[in-house]
């Protein structure tokens, strides 16, 4: 017997070598000092935390009991890491692309991020896990009783429980790496498989060559059977075992986390696919002969699980045994280790943390308190674990064989792998058939399995084993649907694996995946395809349909003609005479090109990429995104166009206030014109009148002179506000002249003869030309005479010369009349040319006669209202004289 | 010519990862497996232990030599 303080201190010096390996690592790590980490090696050293206390101890036990049964669980994940290529790198690859953290995590997170999944997929890796370790309770506790003598076996394995709960903490949370990752925890398990290894290796060379005397003599007078087992090897147990050992190595939280999780570099599983078979290999050689060598050499009693142990104990190798016994301590605190974390990790993440968010107070500040909730949370789980394990140890009796437990765990995990292999491969897998498969599957494994695994107890009764609750047969937990005879764990796998792929495959064909989920699809199933993923195919893998949905987006970005234009061009590029061109890389790079004009390179390759590649989401959400741009476009667009607009509106309002402005201005000059003109007739009226009313009486003759002077200036007055209201009303506009066809000589001889008397008192001779045959003007008659009575009135008026004449004529030209009326007094200045035909302007010549001055304007308006003109003409000596212009029209037919 | 051998060595390459698995699920599977459910000694060793163990370091061999060939060839 080896002394318990020996015992001990050798135990606790490995605990603090473990530590100052896990230390020194994770200071070199966060020094970013990693290289010597990244080695394949320590990733595939960190992979054999496969091999626990179960293979330790346990694989001999099995051995001795059934023969090479024992085998099938490490030929399993051999077979998982020769095809690496598929299975594995397609985990690790969207491990590595989506941050997993566990496989709670890539489960809910392909589901469409569904908390729900995530919630069911911890609680299954926590109630699963329990039982493995509590084996690991149990066989360190049992090596510690066989080494040290007998204590009592609850209270050791209690606190052998609170001990590895306590490594676990330190080991696992000290700091909360962003990736999940415990590079320390990594390197000091790597350290452990090499002591495990070293160890299982002393003990079976042992066993050969040193108790057996050599390889040939071990087996000699061994029955064959003894080795093999009873029964057929290989029947339907070796299948289900070796089925089961493969789920276990991708299922396992413990190996997710090391395979997945921890992996640096996807490149480390091709050393991994064939060193870890290795290190298997090397594990497993000596199982056999130990067991043969304790069945011979151990009393009947003795535990065949401890061989590894009891054998060189029993031989005097005491230093081989405490060797024995670190290596199998070693490969239980492992376990435990990367256990705890792994499901810990689980349990904050998806059940402590959304829990503890949703009632966190608003004002808290996030990172820090979030980060020590974090830590807090993982180790009270850890607590928890270590917790839930030792009560599984202590209700089931602690006394099954070591591999009978390990199976019950993995049959439990196994229940992640329907949902697992269709989150990988399976499009049409959806969150209620994942939902619906692993709750069934649970349920049934924790039926079937898990309470039977108790014995008698108040989970489940003796009774309810044997005949089923409430007496129902077809229940019977062991025998479920009568499906009686079958070993109890094949029963098990069938049930629970059946109903979980089935209600799987089931509700997934029956429901839909939601938007979410729809994306996620993308992310895992075609993770090799993704421009993320890369690798495995060439750039586009392009199929039929793809050119017209590139048809499709290019018509939604760039419009209907320029798209048409685009893929005739590329067509005819390709020899082709009608259609769409066919979908070669050159077409994609051109269709991408242009659409990064667009909507930028960045948005075009994607675009382009996703529907060249098949990615599911696509069309309709890429037709979301296109029209989406084009309406931003559209509106970017309209806006400044509405802009533009109402600039010009503000200058038209400008301008329009300006003219606003100036036709105030010229309405006052009017009014104050108005008002002088008007006064001028007043005062003479009113003064004559004051006058002729004077009491001391007037002379006859004149008392008739002022009379007739008021009375010309009265109606001069009433002249003048007659043509101030013409005036208004020619320029208001208001004003219809009648038009028709009207003889223009007949009104030029009208009008002669009505200035004739003026012509003849101020001895002026008027000639009017004769015009052959008669002139036809579309005009207003009595207008026309009203202007032409105005200028050749103001002709007479305004001539200065000695023996003056004033002409009229008439004549034709090009479709229009023109009326030429001159004097020989030399007419207007240039000068004058443009005021005279200001309101009450008058020309320098007005002395004789007091106008109002607005003849020239009205009659000008006239003209105009008529459709003609009135302009002043002048000739090459200076003269000038009015011609008055008007369109000629047919006459009328008599 | 540099390519295209490049890519028939990387389909072949994967060919034989995938044969390897096939072997291996053979070999170590019933209904095939139960051929080797021989109680002869080789060596004094049982017949089936040697058999599984003999499969077992070969198809760790072929892993090794198509994961090489294998990385060789990804470009990833």
């Amino acid at each position: 017997m080896i002394s318990i303080d020996v015992l001990l201190l050798v135990c606790l010096g490995y605990v603090a070598l473990l530590f100052g390996v896990a230390f020194l690592v994770d200071r070199r790590a966060q020094a970013g000092q990693l290289r010597w980490l990244s080695s394949p090696v320590i990733y595939t050293l960190s992979i054999s935390v496969y091999c626990t206390s179960w293979t330790f101890y346990g694989a001999v036990g099995s051995a001795a009991r059934n023969g090479l049964e024992f085998m099938t669980i490490y030929l399993g994940p051999t077979l998982v890491f020769i095809g690496w290529w598929h299975l594995l790198r397609k985990l690790v690859r969207i491990g590595r692309a989506n941050r997993i953290t566990s496989i709670a995590d890539l489960i809910s997170s392909r589901y469409g991020k569904s908390p729900s999944l995530a919630v069911l997929a911890t609680l299954i890796a926590l109630i699963a896990t329990t039982p493995y370790i509590a084996l690991q309770l149990q066989s360190v506790t049992v090596s510690y009783q066989i080494i040290a003598g007998e204590a009592d076996r609850a209270l050791t394995a209690f606190w052998i429980a609170a001990g590895m709960a306590a490594f676990a903490i330190l080991f696992g949370t000290r700091n909360v790496d962003a990736n999940e990752r415990h590079h320390g925890v990594v390197a000091a398990i790597a350290f452990e498989a090499i002591v495990k290894l070293a160890a299982l290796i002393a003990v079976g060379v042992f066993a050969i060559w040193g108790v057996s005397g050599g390889l040939s003599n071990i087996f000699a007078d061994v029955p064959v059977e003894v080795v093999y087992g009873g029964g057929s090897i290989f029947d339907a147990r070796w299948v289900a075992l070796t089925f089961l050992s493969a789920t276990a190595i991708i299922c396992l939280p413990r190996q997710f986390q090391v395979t997945v999780v921890e992996n640096i570099d996807e490149r480390h599983l091709a050393t991994a696919s064939w060193m870890f078979p290795l290190y298997l290999f090397g594990m497993t050689l000596f199982i056999a002969p130990i067991a043969i060598a304790g069945l011979k050499l151990m009393p009947a009693d003795a535990n065949p699980d401890f061989y590894v142990l009891t054998l060189p104990l029993a031989e005097g190798r005491e230093e081989l045994a405490l060797l024995a016994y670190l290596g199998g301590f070693s490969s239980a605190t492992s376990m435990v280790i990367v256990a705890a974390i792994a499901v810990s990790t689980m349990v904050s993440n998806h059940i402590v943390m959304p829990v503890a968010l949703a009632f966190m107070s608003a004002g808290r500040e996030v990172s820090g308190d979030v980060r020590q909730l974090l830590k807090t949370s993982r180790r009270a789980s850890i607590a928890l674990i270590l917790g839930l394990g030792y009560l599984y140890f202590y209700l089931s009796g602690g006394s099954d064989a070591l591999a009978a437990i390990g199976l019950i765990a993995f049959a439990g995990v196994a229940q992640f792998l329907p949902s697992l292999l269709g989150a990988l491969y399976w499009h049409g897998a959806t969150r209620a058939g994942a939902l619906a498969g692993m709750s069934a599957g649970f349920v049934l494994w924790a039926y079937t399995l898990l309470l039977p695994s108790f014995g008698d107890s108040l989970l489940m009764s003796a009774g309810t084993l044997s005949q089923g609750p409430w007496g129902i047969d077809l229940l019977r937990p062991q025998a479920l649907m009568g499906l009686e005879g079958m070993d109890p764990l094949i029963h098990a796998l069938v049930v629970s694996l059946g109903a979980n792929a089935l209600l799987l495959l089931g509700v997934s064909a029956i429901t839909q995946p939601g938007p979410l989920e729809r994306l996620q699809v993308a992310q895992f199933v075609d993770v090799f395809r993704a421009p993320g993923g890369g690798g495995d195919a060439t750039a586009f893998s392009v199929r039929e349909g793809t050119v017209e949905e590139l048809y499709v987006l290019a018509q939604r970005i760039l419009g209907g003609e320029t798209a048409r234009q685009l893929f005739d061009d590329m067509a005819r590029a390709q020899g082709r005479t009608s259609g769409l061109p066919a979908p070669t890389d050159a077409v994609i790079a051109e269709l991408e090109r242009v659409l990064a004009g667009s909507v930028g390179a960045a948005s075009a390759h994607a675009m382009v990429a996703r529907v060249a590649e098949r990615q599911i989401v696509g069309m309709d959400a890429l037709i979301d995104i296109a029209d989406e741009a084009q309406r931003l476009i559209e509106t970017s667009r309209a806006l400044s166009e509405k802009s533009e607009e109402l600039e010009e509106t503000a200058r038209q309002l400008t301008d329009a206030n300006e003219r606003l402005r100036q036709l105030d201005a010229q309405k006052d000059e009017f009014l104050s014109q108005v008002s002088h003109e008007l006064r001028t007739p007043m005062t003479s009226i009113r003064s004559f009148s004051e006058i002729l009313l004077d009491p001391g009486g007037v002379a006859p003759e004149d008392r008739d002179r002022f009379a007739g002077i008021i009375n010309e200036e009265s109606q001069r007055l009433t002249r003048l506000l007659d043509e101030i209201l013409d005036m208004s009303r020619l320029e208001a506009g208001g004003f219809d002249l009648t038009l028709s066809p009207v003889d223009v000589g007949r009104a030029i001889a009208s009008a002669a003869e009505a200035v004739s008397p003026l012509a003849r008192n101020d001895g002026v001779r008027l000639q009017v030309a004769n015009i052959a045959s008669p002139v036809m003007a579309l005009a207003n008659e009595d207008r026309l005479r009203q202007a032409l009575i105005n200028l050749i009135g103001n002709a007479i008026k305004y001539n200065g010369a000695s023996e003056p004449e004033v002409d009229v004529k008439a004549h034709l030209v090009d479709g229009g009349v023109r009326i030429d009326v001159s004097d020989n007094g030399g007419g207007v200045s240039r000068a004058e040319a443009d005021s005279v035909f200001e309101k009450f302007t008058r020309g320098d010549k007005s002395g004789r006669d007091r106008g109002a001055g607005l003849g020239l304007p009205i009659s000008r308006a006239i003209m105009r209202a008529m459709g003609g003109d009135l302009i002043i003409e002048f000739r090459d000596d200076g003269s000038s004289y009015f011609q008055l212009r008007l369109p000629e029209t047919a006459p009328v037919e008599t | 010519m540099d390519r295209v051998e490049r890519q028939i060595r990387r389909r072949k390459a994967r060919e034989q990862a995938i044969a390897l698995l096939a072997i291996g699920l053979f070999a170590l599977l019933p209904p095939l497996a139960g051929l080797f459910e021989l109680d002869r000694r080789i060596f004094g060793l049982p017949f089936t232990l040697v058999y599984l163990f003999t499969v077992w370091a070969a198809l760790i061999v072929g892993a090794a030599v198509v994961a090489r060939r294998l990385q060789d060839d990804d470009e990833t």
